[in-house]
């Protein structure tokens, strides 16, 4: 946009200083400047990330004892699949321009209806599995509707979803923690690994590519990021916007779902509010992704360093003893200097 | 009249001014008495609003000066204009709808709060809007939202208000509140001009007219010694002959494609009817916010709440979305570019086939689209469209001129397989070349055997493109012109008057 404007200006004002060399010249490289500028702002973009996330590493093998150890990077790679998955849903989410806020709440009742079905109700795994999807695709469904159909805003409608179903984790545990009693090939799924690569983080890695072929390949992926990027033209281009918001509402609470059901398999226990608590960090994920490889864009690969970044910073915190709490703090930080840095390499005036 | 007698409220000597490539004011001199109420008339383009900027300090002149009193003044921003007196009220509404009216009024005055909320009680007093200062602005209707606007004006105490077309986006019921405001601000020895394309209300309320065209002044004149119709010649710039010839609906020897009976998009649009042939381009005309854009959104699905029939050969069409139209085989290409049609982060391939992307999957049922297939089928539709530079099928949409940009919607309405293209003021915004450009590319359309429908508010667009063109005036078709008869004068002045010389006879 800016460099449109600069070229606007040029002809506009070499006509105002006719015979006025030495101003014309000074507007043409004031220009030059202003792309060289710009150029070296997506550039920081593209680049700043993955530099941060190499230092990150570089300071953290030096400074916390055990870090640069493979038993670490596996610990790692479990810690993170799961944030993963979540962050990966929203990115879809965001790319459309909506918020998910109810992320939490999702990802809290799968953990503890997995659980109740799987513990006291003494389903197997695949029944489990089937409630618990269904229960997840309803809640997208709603959101989706209420949004995209009613034309609701995301932030209100997401919070008052993630609030009711916080309440519904009580009303399903019967206020009861349950321990013990899963399925065992499930739990040594969620705690095994293929060779060195945690199987958690395999399904992230299967979910982040078929959500990557979705949002860059796909047709609803090209339609989402229509949606996203101009909705009034994407309207009127012909796209159903009402039914592009429910599509990303539904993956974006499946997903959520497969990490709360995921969840509940490594913990072996639940309580209510027991869940990941992953919605700071996915979002600061997502809007670190916008500021690299596609600048301004939510992608799925930008989210993936997101969630590294993230995930290594809380890890090397804790291997370095410092107090658990802290965290909170890291989550909140990390989050303002995503958007932040989002902003400073962005073109764009804004990225919501 | 008396006070010319007295030293004028503001004179223009001399002011010219240059775009790149167009001059855009020519020699423009006239001065306004204390306490009168001036008419600025002219078509699109005919300079109206660059000397409105240069008066509000937007802009500044290449040469001549603006006397306000005795002295010379050079504004180089609007606060300074403000500040020496010239208040603008801009077309567009812009009041914060969730702030009180009051709050709206005062809103960035400084001074004592207690001081400017009694001077906007004045205020509001002379205008009738003191009861409800403490009502939401976006609860008050249109016109007393104008009021609003023009008492945050006139809380400046200005000695001159421009008012730019106050009345535009009036129901006429509306009007006359606007027009007791500004009789009133007359009587406190404030100067007003006012700027509209509705030749009625300039005549019977203002005491001077002055008309612009092509950046010159052609009339200053006593508004009691004009005419409507002298007035809508002086305007569009031709002495017209009496012969103004009512063409007949054309070819009735063949069937047409699209049948539109009784269309009416209230409140804008009523009673549109329209038959468009395969092969034919047919403009809509008229002022902006007389129905044109309208009458095409309906075409488009874009207005579900409509009323009367479409018919495609003997089919009964319901347009009741977007879908729904272009599954009947109507492509629209909207208004307003950056708003409507595009999507900045989208590729220009993208972008094109965004929602007609069967042909470049992986395989038709398999909704994965591939980007060497779908760039290499944009480029072939867009060479034949000849973008310059070629190949730019990968890049950023938002990278590209925006004549550039119009081709790619124009291929992106090829590619749909229409039958029927409505068109939007296709060359607003682009320069020349593309004009020339876009303007063939929409005889192609039509040679091809499609059937075209362009909505414009340039009259020479219209006359230059089209086969036949329908002149709206305030939401209804007035008459067609067809042929050589639908020349850019003729449209013009249909457009402002609103019926033509045979209908007075």
């Amino acid at each position: 946009m800016s460099t449109e404007m600069t070229d606007a200006r040029i002809p506009a004002s070499a006509q105002a200083n006719q015979g006025d060399a030495p101003k014309k010249s000074n507007t043409s490289s004031a220009a030059a400047g202003l792309e060289r500028r710009e150029r070296r702002r997506r550039l920081l973009g593209q680049i700043g990330v993955p530099v941060v996330l190499v230092l990150l590493v570089i300071v953290f093998s030096v400074i916390a004892p055990n870090f640069l150890t493979l038993a670490n990077f596996k610990t790692i790679a479990s810690d993170a699949a799961l944030p993963a998955i979540v962050a990966i849903g929203l990115t879809l989410c965001l790319a459309a321009g909506e918020f998910d806020l109810s992320l939490n709440g999702v990802i809290g009742l799968a953990t503890v209806a997995t659980a109740q079905l799987l513990s006291p109700m003494n389903l197997i795994t695949i029944e489990a599995i089937l409630i618990v999807a269904v229960a997840g695709l309803l809640i997208g469904a709603l959101n989706g509707v209420l949004v995209g159909y009613f034309g609701l805003p995301a932030l209100i409608v997401t919070i008052a979803v993630g609030a009711i179903l916080n309440g519904g984790q009580y009303v399903v545990t019967n206020s009861q923690q349950i321990y013990g009693g899963f399925p065992d090939d499930l739990v040594a799924f969620c705690r095994g690994s293929m060779g060195p690569v945690p199987n958690l983080a395999i399904i992230a890695v299967a979910v982040a590519a078929l959500a990557w072929l979705t949002l860059e390949r796909s047709t609803l992926g090209r339609h989402v990021r229509a949606v996203g990027g101009n909705p009034v033209a994407a309207r009127i281009a012909g796209i159903n916007t009402a039914r592009v918001k429910l599509w990303v509402f539904m993956i974006s609470a499946m997903l959520a779902t497969l990490a709360g059901f995921l969840f509940a398999g490594k913990q072996t226990t639940a309580y209510p509010l027991s869940g990941l608590d992953v919605l700071l960090p996915s979002f600061a994920a997502c809007f670190i992704g916008a500021a690299m490889f596609k600048v301004g864009e939510f992608n799925v690969p930008g989210t993936l360093v997101g969630v590294a970044i993230a995930t290594i910073t809380s890890n090397g915190l804790i291997l370095m003893s410092v107090p658990a709490y802290t965290s909170f703090f890291f989550q909140g930080a990390i989050l303002l200097a995503a958007i932040l840095f989002a902003r400073v390499v962005s073109t764009k005036k804004s990225l919501t | 009249m008396t006070e010319t007698a007295t030293a004028p409220a503001l004179e223009v000597r001399s002011v010219t001014q240059y775009y790149p490539g167009v001059q855009a004011l020519t020699d423009i001199t006239f001065s306004l008495a204390p306490g009168e109420i001036v008419g600025l008339v002219g078509h699109n383009g005919a300079g109206k609003s660059t000397l409105t900027r240069i008066l509000a300090g937007v802009e500044k002149p290449v040469s001549g000066q603006v006397f306000i009193g005795a002295g010379p003044v050079e504004f180089s921003r609007p606060s300074e204009a403000l500040d020496a007196g010239i208040a603008m009220v801009p077309q567009q509404l812009n009041l914060v709808p969730l702030m009180s009216v009051e709050d709206n009024i005062t809103l960035g005055v400084k001074g004592r709060r207690r001081d400017v909320v009694s001077r906007a009680a004045k205020v509001a007093e002379t205008l009738g809007i003191v009861n409800i200062l403490g009502r939401r602005a976006g609860e008050c209707g249109a016109s007393v939202q104008r009021l609003v606007m023009i008492a945050r004006a006139l809380l400046r105490s200005p000695s001159l208000v421009l008012l730019d077309e106050p009345t535009a986006a009036l129901h006429p019921s509306e009007v006359d509140r606007v027009f007791r405001a500004i009789e009133r601000m007359r009587e406190e020895g404030v100067t007003v001009v006012f700027i509209s394309h509705r030749l009625e209300e300039v005549l019977s309320f203002c005491t001077r007219v002055i008309v612009l065209r092509q950046g010159r002044i052609v009339a200053d004149r006593e508004s009691t010694t004009l005419g409507k119709e002298e007035l809508g010649e002086l305007i569009a710039g031709r002495k017209l002959d009496g012969v103004y010839r009512k063409a007949s609906s054309s070819d009735s020897h063949a069937e047409p494609v699209l049948t539109v009976t009784g269309l009416a998009v209230p409140p804008t649009v009523s009673d549109f009817a329209l038959q468009l042939h395969a092969g034919e381009v047919v403009g809509v005309a008229g002022l902006v916010g007389a129905g044109m854009s309208e009458v095409l959104e309906c075409l488009a699905g874009l207005h579900p709440r409509h009323e009367g029939t479409v018919k495609m050969e003997d089919k009964k069409l319901s347009l009741r979305s977007r879908q729904a139209s272009i599954k009947a085989g109507i492509a629209y290409i909207p208004d307003d570019r950056a708003h409507n049609s595009i999507i900045g982060n989208l590729t220009v391939a993208t972008t094109a086939t965004l929602v007609n992307d069967r042909e470049h999957r992986l395989h038709r049922n398999i909704p994965i689209v591939l980007a060497k297939r779908e760039q290499s089928a944009v480029d072939v539709v867009l060479s034949k469209l000849d973008i310059r530079p070629k190949l730019v099928a990968g890049n950023r949409i938002s990278t590209l001129s925006g004549g550039n940009q119009q081709k790619v919607l124009i291929a992106r309405a090829l590619m749909s397989g229409a039958r029927i293209f409505a068109i939007n003021e296709p060359t607003e915004g682009v320069d020349v070349a593309a004009k020339r450009d876009i303007h063939a590319r929409i005889r192609e359309m039509a040679a091809a055997g499609g059937a075209v429908l362009v909505a414009s508010s340039e009259p020479d667009e219209l006359a230059e493109l089209c086969d036949r063109v329908i002149v709206m005036y305030e939401g209804k078709p007035i008459i067609e012109l067809a042929g050589e008869a639908a020349t850019k004068e003729d449209i013009t002045k249909a457009s402002l008057i609103g019926r033509t010389t045979q209908d007075e006879a």
